[in-house]
């Protein structure tokens, strides 16, 4: 049985509903040596900043339980050497791009994206208003319903491709923001960003970032990630890319279920440099095991 | 119990880069603290240059979703057989302890850009603290098997740490040792056998650093105080081993200061010109 496995975000259309989730796989290169970029439904950049960033100093990385902590800090090289060399490289790839993109504050994301279209080869922009990993922007965009808003206000009047917010699970109510962003013509979500969190050594009593706090993800977050993609399924009609700890197909179908169009697979992407394609071989398991004609049949199908 | 994330094959995949999965030979206790693991690792055994490693995952380790790297101790093309010396430093590597020969584990490798020693190479000084060893193993190999005359300063804690002398003595290498306690060797540090040797032969033509942090810090200062060095004229490395998430340089987890910018250990590196670190 053939099954279908087209999946649409917006005006972007997928040939299958796994993206790699940004800052876990650069712009595709370094993973372009173990499989063809091809089999993915889009390829999501690093997030990219209008000036180069430097990132964080320090630990950058710990593990936790079934997890790990982030505190990369958004390093990138700023918009104009990302449009002349990642993006040059990828747009000769033939696979959908997603650009996620970060800035400090509303007229930079606009800026970014203005730039961006100059290229013309992002497929869509993916919003990242919840890094918790810097401190002026980033998180604080995504914790305040009227900031995101006015983000989105702003970029939605630079482009017409799609247009997906990306969130923070760091809020008591995730719908509130997702509603405020959608208000404002985001075509898509994402959900979620890293948790955030922290990690001490009681050897030496300090705490393991210079930041003191990181990104939680990995399979440890993905409990938290279905409930928020749930929630927000069960309240707005709007295309969902779900992430957060997804590791296999069952974990993808699982949040598909929640109701999800979409998915992105991040930490897995350094448990096996392979994930991402095992996990689209597996959700096309399952559904010709399933007899399910459509992947997007099984789109918030939760019984 | 199975790891997080285990299953099968996949289609499309290149062959360009794999996940080699290797089996143990062997496992075995070499000095305190310090253990060899010998691996089948046929594909990867005859492609391994001296300083690259490899991003391990640990077979049983549920629970535990990031790779370990470790650097290739020595590699046999023939047998088809790579080597690691590991040090017991976390909940990794006192798993490993518990490896026996038929478990199969997942490997990507060999990655990573090694030394480059300049081909014309006749006095090497090689300067290791502990586990660095591990690092320096296979140059002082090869740099003995083009006829280089090697020198290896070699710095442990106490006498029951240090592992990996035989093997390098007896391809000729000629050993200095320090140990913090004076019970083999120089009492002190592993750079002041470095210094005086510097000061004592100065037809040593290339330098090769790899150990801690801070003694990297020290070894690579007291190289840069030579004119020579400085200018470039002799050549210095330094392996720079920051914690790793994707070991293929996508993450940005790994990365190193430089004069030219970050760059990233397990891509750029891990081992870097002495004179473009910047140390903090
Ligand atoms: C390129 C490279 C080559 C290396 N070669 C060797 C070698 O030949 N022999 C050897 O004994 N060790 C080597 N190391 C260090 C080795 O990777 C760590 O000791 C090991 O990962 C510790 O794992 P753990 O689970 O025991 O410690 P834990 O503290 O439980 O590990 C927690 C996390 O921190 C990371 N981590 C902890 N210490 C280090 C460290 N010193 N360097 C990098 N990551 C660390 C671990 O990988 C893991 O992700 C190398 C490191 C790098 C980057
Ligand atoms: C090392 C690392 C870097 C990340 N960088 C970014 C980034 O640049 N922009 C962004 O929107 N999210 C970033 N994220 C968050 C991931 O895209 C993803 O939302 C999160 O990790 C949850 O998914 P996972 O559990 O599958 O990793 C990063 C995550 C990690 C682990
Ligand atoms: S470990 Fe990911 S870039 Fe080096």
């Amino acid at each position: 049985m053939s099954v279908d496995l087209t999946t649409r975000i917006g005006k972007l259309t997928m040939k299958n509903p796994v993206t790699t989730a940004s800052g876990t796989f650069a712009s595709g290169m370094q993973y372009a040596e173990f499989f063809e970029l091809d089999r993915l439904g889009a390829v999501t950049t690093k997030g990219v900043s209008l000036e180069p960033w430097r990132g964080n100093e320090g630990v950058r990385i710990a593990e936790s339980p079934s997890g790990m902590l982030n505190s990369i800090g958004l390093q990138n090289p700023g918009v104009e050497a990302f449009c002349a060399g990642d993006l040059a490289w990828l747009s000769q790839q033939d696979v959908p791009i997603i650009v996620n993109v970060s800035g400090h504050s509303v007229a930079e994301f606009a800026a970014i994206i203005e730039r961006l279209e100059e290229e013309g080869s992002a497929d869509a922009y993916e919003l990242n208003v919840s890094c918790p990993n810097v401190d002026s922007g980033g998180m604080t965009f995504g914790t305040d319903p009227e900031a995101a808003a006015r983000i989105m206000a702003a970029c939605r009047k630079v482009t017409e491709r799609t247009i997906i917010v990306k969130l923070t699970p760091n809020v008591t109510d995730i719908v509130s923001i997702a509603r405020a962003v959608v208000d404002e013509g985001a075509d898509a979500l994402s959900l979620i960003n890293t948790l955030l969190a922290m990690a001490i050594d009681a050897r030496t009593r300090k705490a393991v970032f210079n930041r003191k706090v990181a990104g939680l993800s990995g399979p440890a977050i993905k409990p938290v990630a279905l409930r928020m993609v749930y929630e927000v399924h069960k309240a707005i009609d709007v295309p969902l890319i779900g992430m957060g700890g997804i590791v296999c197909a069952e974990d993808a179908i699982e949040f598909i279920l929640a109701g999800a169009s979409a998915v992105a697979v991040g930490s897995a992407n350094f448990i096996d440099p392979l994930a991402s394609v095992k996990v689209i071989d597996g959700i096309e398991r399952y559904l010709e095991d399933n007899s399910i004609g459509s992947v997007s049949e099984l789109v918030g199908a939760l019984e | 119990m199975s790891n997080i994330g285990d299953s099968g094959a996949c289609s499309g995949a290149k062959a360009n880069r794999e996940c080699e999965a290797l089996d143990v030979l062997s496992n075995e206790r070499r000095a305190d603290g310090i253990w060899l693991l010998r691996l089948a690792a046929p594909g990867m055994a005859g492609k391994v240059e001296p300083g690259q490693f490899a991003h391990f995952r640990l077979p049983r380790f549920g629970g535990h979703i990031l790779r370990r790297p470790f650097s290739i101790y020595d590699a046999n093309a023939e047998e088809g057989t790579i080597e690691l010396l590991y040090q017991l430093a976390g909940k990794g590597t006192e798993h490993m302890t518990s490896l026996v020969p038929g478990e199969r584990f997942d490997c990507i490798g060999p990655v990573g850009t090694g030394w480059a020693p300049p081909a014309q190479a006749r006095n090497a000084l090689l300067v290791c603290g502990g586990v660095g060893i591990a690092a320096v193993n296979m140059l002082a190999l090869a740099l003995r098997r083009s006829g280089a005359a090697v020198t290896c300063a070699f710095g442990a804690g106490n006498a029951g740490k240090l592992a990996g002398i035989e093997r390098l003595e007896s391809a000729g290498v000629k050993m200095l040792i320090a140990t913090d306690d004076g019970s083999a060797g120089h009492r002190g540090f592993v750079t002041d056998l470095m210094r005086d040797a510097l000061a004592g032969d100065p037809s040593i033509d290339y330098i090769a650093i790899c150990g801690p942090r801070p003694m990297e810090a020290i070894a690579c200062r007291i190289a840069l105080e030579s004119e020579r060095v400085a200018s470039g004229e002799v050549r210095c490395e330094v392996s720079m081993e920051n914690r790793m998430a994707c070991g293929i340089g996508a993450c940005l987890s790994c990365v190193v200061d430089t004069v030219d910018g970050l760059r990233r250990s397990c891509a750029d590196g891990p081992v870097f010109d002495a004179r473009k670190v910047v140390w903090r």
